[in-house]
């Protein structure tokens, strides 16, 4: 470094001006940690939902009577057995259910544990558990946002719900789901069939709708057709219908975030550009002394390049990197619930690690770009004058 | 002052270093892994959305509030994964 005057010089103006670097990187780090936590989340969620809806059934079925979803009865699983082509025709039984009226909701989820695939998925989830103990009485699994309510209300073994007729139905919560599903399991109440039936009022010839699967893509339109001409009050959702609303959903979040971000950085372009084109006296005074001494032009735009540039990097690594662990690593409180949602049972959600690279070139161009010209060219203009004129 | 750079560039290293090993030691496969169980057993993979009760229900609503952006969903519409 001693071998480098102009860099060491370069290190001397900025040690000099330390107060008003620390200032600019403060601001700075605000703009960077906002923005990119927000994109952090955004593709987090995104790049989580795809690969899950992978997993999803190709279709859903449902009846719909006045615009709103109803039961659907169980003849229909057979209609749509007889349908060429379809696969995996499951009937679901799931609902919302009122833990506190009008404030916490959990979704009551029964499966029918005689499936095999149903069978090999629990003995999964409860590893090592004995199965038979789970399916011997009323018990239920359920996931940390429902478990933490319910500790928090003295249910900490077992929850009494209400039917819809009135009567009490007490079942024991098994397990607690861990966090790392909580993305999907925050709000649910795993049971069997039977029991959500009891708990849901759905009675046993009545589904809540029905999931299939067609192992041939080109055969989704026309299967499609087939099912919608079966009866006059059918909705038929296509797994390509929830993606695409998901990728606007997140999309939009996403998107209205960079509008804001943009509205922010050229806010913060146009402080700077104000703060540098008043160049103070001492400034003007040594770009002055720098061009008398014989320096070009050239090497003073360097100087005060290369100066700019520490601070923008320093604040980019050190503004993505406390994005990183706001999100990554303490599970982006209070923001993650703008994207999801922060009504009902509260989230504690880890989110899976994903840093798109061209997110963060474009983070850094759209922060850069405007941060190094709003600083060159105010002192562009100074470095034109003459030395005598800028000394004054 | 060469001194104060150069903490200064082995602290900003060191954070590089720090998350990318965070990024790349993170445990996938475990996560994925009990996500897919309960979307298995349920047939749900969709997030647990944390909305109110009064918010709309309906996929199908496919009337539009902003004609210069017809895709932006309305602001009740974050409960559709119910209905789906």
């Amino acid at each position: 470094m001693r071998s480098s005057p102009f860099l060491y010089f370069l290190l001397l103006g900025i040690a000099r001006q330390k107060g008003k670097h620390i200032g600019v990187v403060s601001i700075s780090l605000v703009v960077l940690f906002l923005l990119s936590s927000v994109l952090f989340i955004s593709s987090s969620l995104h790049h989580t939902i795809s690969s899950q809806l992978e997993s999803e059934p190709d279709f859903v079925v449902q009846r719909i009577r006045g615009g709103v979803r109803v039961d659907a009865p169980v003849e229909w699983i057979d209609k749509l057995v007889d349908i060429y082509g379809t696969k995996s025709v499951t009937p679901r039984v799931y609902g919302r259910y009122a833990l506190s009226p009008k404030h916490e909701w959990a979704l009551v989820v029964g499966v029918d544990f005689t499936d095999e695939q149903s069978h090999k998925g629990l003995e999964k989830l409860i590893g090592d558990t004995n199965l038979k103990q789970f399916l011997k009485s009323d018990q239920m699994i359920v996931g940390q946002g429902v478990a933490r309510y319910l500790k928090s209300h003295f249910y900490s073994d077992s929850y009494s719900f209400m039917t819809p007729e009135g009567a009490f139905k007490k079942v024991d919560i098994f397990k607690e789901l861990s966090d790392s599903s909580s993305l999907i399991s925050n709000n649910m109440m795993i049971m069997p069939i039977d029991l959500a039936r009891e708990v849901l009022g759905v009675d046993d010839e009545s589904v809540t709708d029905i999931a299939l699967s067609v192992p041939n893509d080109d055969e989704w339109s026309s299967i499609e057709d087939k099912i919608e001409s079966l009866y006059y009050d059918i909705r038929v959702i296509t797994k390509t219908d929830v993606k695409r609303i998901y990728e606007n959903l997140y999309n939009y979040k996403g998107g209205l975030f960079l509008v804001l971000f943009l509205i922010a950085i050229v806010t913060f372009s146009l402080i700077l550009y104000q703060r540098y084109a008043m160049v103070y006296s001492t400034e003007r005074r040594e770009i002055g002394l720098l061009r008398a001494l014989g320096w070009s032009i050239s090497d003073v735009l360097r100087l005060k390049f290369l100066e700019t540039l520490v601070v923008v990097v320093i604040s980019f690594v050190v503004g993505v990197a406390m994005a990183y662990i706001y999100v990554f690593v303490l599970g982006a409180p209070l923001l993650v619930d703008i994207f999801l949602g922060g009504d009902n049972l509260s989230h504690r959600i880890q989110l899976l690690p994903v840093v798109d690279l061209s997110v963060l070139s474009s983070i850094f161009l759209l922060y850069a770009v405007p941060f190094v010209a709003s600083v060159l060219i105010p002192v562009w203009r100074v470095a034109v004058t003459d030395p005598k004129e800028a000394m004054l | 002052m060469n001194r104060l750079f150069g903490v200064v560039v082995v602290a900003l290293l060191s954070i590089v270093v720090g998350l990318s090993a965070h990024y790349l030691s993170f445990d996938r496969e475990a996560m994925g892994k009990e996500i897919g169980t309960v979307s298995q057993i349920t047939y749900i993979s969709a997030p647990a959305l944390g909305v109110s009760y009064f918010e709309s229900a309906s996929l199908v609503d496919k009337d539009s509030i902003n004609i210069a952006y017809p895709e932006m969903p309305r602001a009740g519409k974050m409960d559709f994964i119910y209905e789906k």
